[in-house]
């Protein structure tokens, strides 16, 4: 017995034995590897032959001002607002709000501004800049920028309200009120977004080499066409998305204890829940990496039994 | 001089002996393994690495043709399509793997390490094919992008790893996060190779004197054991 | 919970060339959504998974009763 009165067994070390002192039989390692690769190789380039690969177009920014032009219009107004997600995301784009906390600490603040962007400026007012010959757009340009900020925000607002009012957001059907120059602005956004030349602009006007997609992203993710498209594809956060793949194709299968937190409260249902989702599943994977140490969890799979079925064809001195 | 003398001097002796004494003699490329090793559910560990060399070549081809390559070529987006099909293969063996060392508990008898190079090759596996979805410069890199961003800069670190920077994460797919599962799966399995597969729950080798011929008498079994000891993680 | 299995048939937009690019199919219930091609590959997984642990395999009966030096 040990010390605190438990069965000694409990407490004894690892015995398995070692497995080098075990009877062996022949068996080619390197025939087996070629064997493996030959038939994984045609398993894959018959793969490939047949169902091939999806290759789904980026979503241009022509291609969106093209599309739904109401929507383009709508976001430049928002994002002169500071109604649109980037516009109040927070860390590490600003500081509009302190984002997501895990329990009482705010991880997402603690990670600082360190991608400073403003939403209206970056975004909007500095590619509209650039446009010369435009007597309309250089007078609503010089309006804006004698404007305090809270009157900017003030008509900017008007205008996003005014156009969420009329039926399906078109700028023509918007009543008449205090909206500035926004509507010229917002306007002369849907023009510029049409030449083709806005991501050009917006990644590489001052660096000629563009690897960085940043500004053209958060503009196009403050939209509602890039999720309208792909929630067709059924790849939006409560539709398993991050499972799914564009067509029929199979996509992560992996992922589906991640997503699946997403499609259940309390996460489906907090503002918190992408920091709750990550910690969750950190400590779920900490639990995997860490099994060997775990007990209970440790000793399921002697319990379960399936090992049977593995060594089944054991000699009678080596079957428990 | 021996090499315990040469020892204290030579790194080179040292790192000689080191490396013999990582693996059993005889054992970086045995003829033959342990007769309990008789189950099909032990050629996942091969067919994920078969899988694993695919997904590698097929990413030489298509790093050959440069990161927009495949949208145009159709000998680039053949190899676009075996990089896919060899992951999703890669992934189903090295899962089905995991499964089968799972209910074998293989991290028994100073295997622990063996198991967390694995585990955590997974999820660096996982890391890879996310920075793979975000390369592919199309509709589902913007939209994965957008969307993973959130995760990221929810917990603080979205402005260290880019998700919205091809550039950025091109260079991890490609680069640092290969690196990173080549080296696990090298790690695990030199550890394989180290420690020889796992024997079967209660499992005993045969007394050295009574042997000759593939009968073997029955010996004593000793108590079921209770998983790994913390304090037996392997060097 | 419902325990009807619904499909769904999701006209997505055409992507590329080959066989699984037109139409996806999802299968429902309750709260799980999931892709018919993800379906499948479960599937397969399960199944193979199954058959390794319970297809013979062929084996050598000579069996060394000891550890050998193997490696010439």
């Amino acid at each position: 017995m040990s010390h605190d009165g438990k069965p000694a067994r409990r407490r004894r070390r690892d015995q398995t034995p070692d497995a080098h002192r075990f009877p062996t039989r022949p068996y080619d390692l390197v025939k087996e590897f070629v064997i493996a690769v030959a038939v994984v190789g045609v398993l894959v380039a018959v793969l490939a032959a047949v169902f091939s690969s999806p290759d789904r177009k980026a979503i241009t920014l022509e291609n969106w001002a093209n599309a739904d032009p109401n929507d383009v219009v709508a976001t430049a107004a928002g994002e002169l607002a500071g109604t649109t997600t980037s516009a109040g995301y927070g860390a590490p784009y600003n500081r509009a709000s302190d984002g997501q906390k895990l329990g009482p600490l705010p991880l997402q603040r603690w990670g600082s501004v360190r991608i400073p962007i403003d939403s209206a400026n970056d975004l909007v007012i500095e590619p509209l800049s650039t446009v010369t010959g435009d007597p309309a757009l250089t007078l609503a340009l010089r309006t804006w920028h004698s404007a305090s900020p809270d009157q900017q925000t003030k008509w900017a607002g008007n205008y996003s309200d005014a156009l969420t009012a009329t039926p399906d957001g078109n700028p023509s059907q918007v009543k008449p009120g205090d909206y500035g120059p926004v509507p010229v602005l917002a306007a002369r956004f849907l023009t510029l977004a049409r030449t083709g030349g806005l991501e050009g602009l917006l990644t590489s006007r001052h660096t000629f080499y563009a690897t960085d997609q940043t500004k053209p992203l958060l503009l196009l993710a403050d939209g509602a066409y890039l999720e309208d498209q792909a929630r067709a594809d059924h790849l939006g956060g409560d539709q398993w998305g991050m499972m799914n793949e564009t067509g029929n194709y199979p996509g992560q299968p992996w992922m589906w204890l991640y997503t699946f937190w997403y499609q259940i409260k309390p996460f489906s249902t907090s503002g918190n829940a992408d920091a709750l989702v990550w910690a969750l599943m950190a400590v779920l994977t900490l639990g995997l990496i860490l099994l060997p140490f775990i007990p209970g969890l440790r000793s399921l799979p002697r319990h379960l039994g399936v090992h049977r079925l593995i060594w089944r064809n054991q000699t009678p001195a080596q079957r428990p | 001089m021996s090499s315990e003398q040469h020892a204290t001097s030579s790194w080179t002796v040292w790192l000689r002996n080191h490396i013999k004494r990582t693996v059993p003699e005889g054992q970086w490329l045995p003829d033959r393994q342990p007769a309990y090793v008789r189950s099909w559910i032990y050629v996942f560990g091969v067919a994920t690495l078969a899988a694993f060399l695919f997904v590698l070549a097929s990413g030489l081809a298509l790093a050959v043709g440069g990161a927009a390559w495949w949208h145009t070529s159709r000998v680039g987006h053949f190899f676009n399509s075996m990089h896919l099909w060899s992951t999703e293969l890669f992934f189903v063996f090295m899962v089905i793997h995991l499964w089968g060392k799972f209910f074998m508990a293989a991290w028994r008898g100073k295997r622990a390490l063996t198991w967390i190079t694995g585990a955590v090759a997974f999820v660096g596996s996982i890391a890879t094919a996310f920075t793979g979805y975000l390369s592919q410069t199309n509709f589902d890199s913007q939209w994965i992008s957008t969307q993973a961003k959130d995760g990221l800069n929810s917990v603080g670190v979205g402005a260290l790893f880019n998700v919205l920077n091809l550039g950025q994460m091109l260079l991890w797919h490609i680069v640092l996060l290969p690196l990173v599962v080549g080296v696990l799966v090298v790690l695990h399995v030199i550890l394989v190779r180290r420690h020889g597969v796992v024997p079967p729950f209660d499992a005993q080798p045969p007394e050295p004197a009574a042997l000759a011929h593939t009968e073997l008498p029955e010996t004593a079994m000793q108590a079921p054991t209770d998983g790994a000891d913390p304090a037996q993680v392997a060097r | 919970m419902s325990t009807a299995v619904a499909v769904s048939l999701i006209n997505a937009v055409p992507s590329a060339h080959g066989l699984l690019s037109r139409r996806a199919y999802f299968l429902h219930w309750g709260v799980v959504q999931i892709s018919l091609a993800n379906f499948i590959i479960i599937v397969l997984m399960v199944v193979l998974f199954v058959l390794a642990l319970i297809l013979p395999f062929p084996g050598g009966k000579a069996v060394k009763s000891e550890e050998k030096r193997d490696e010439q």
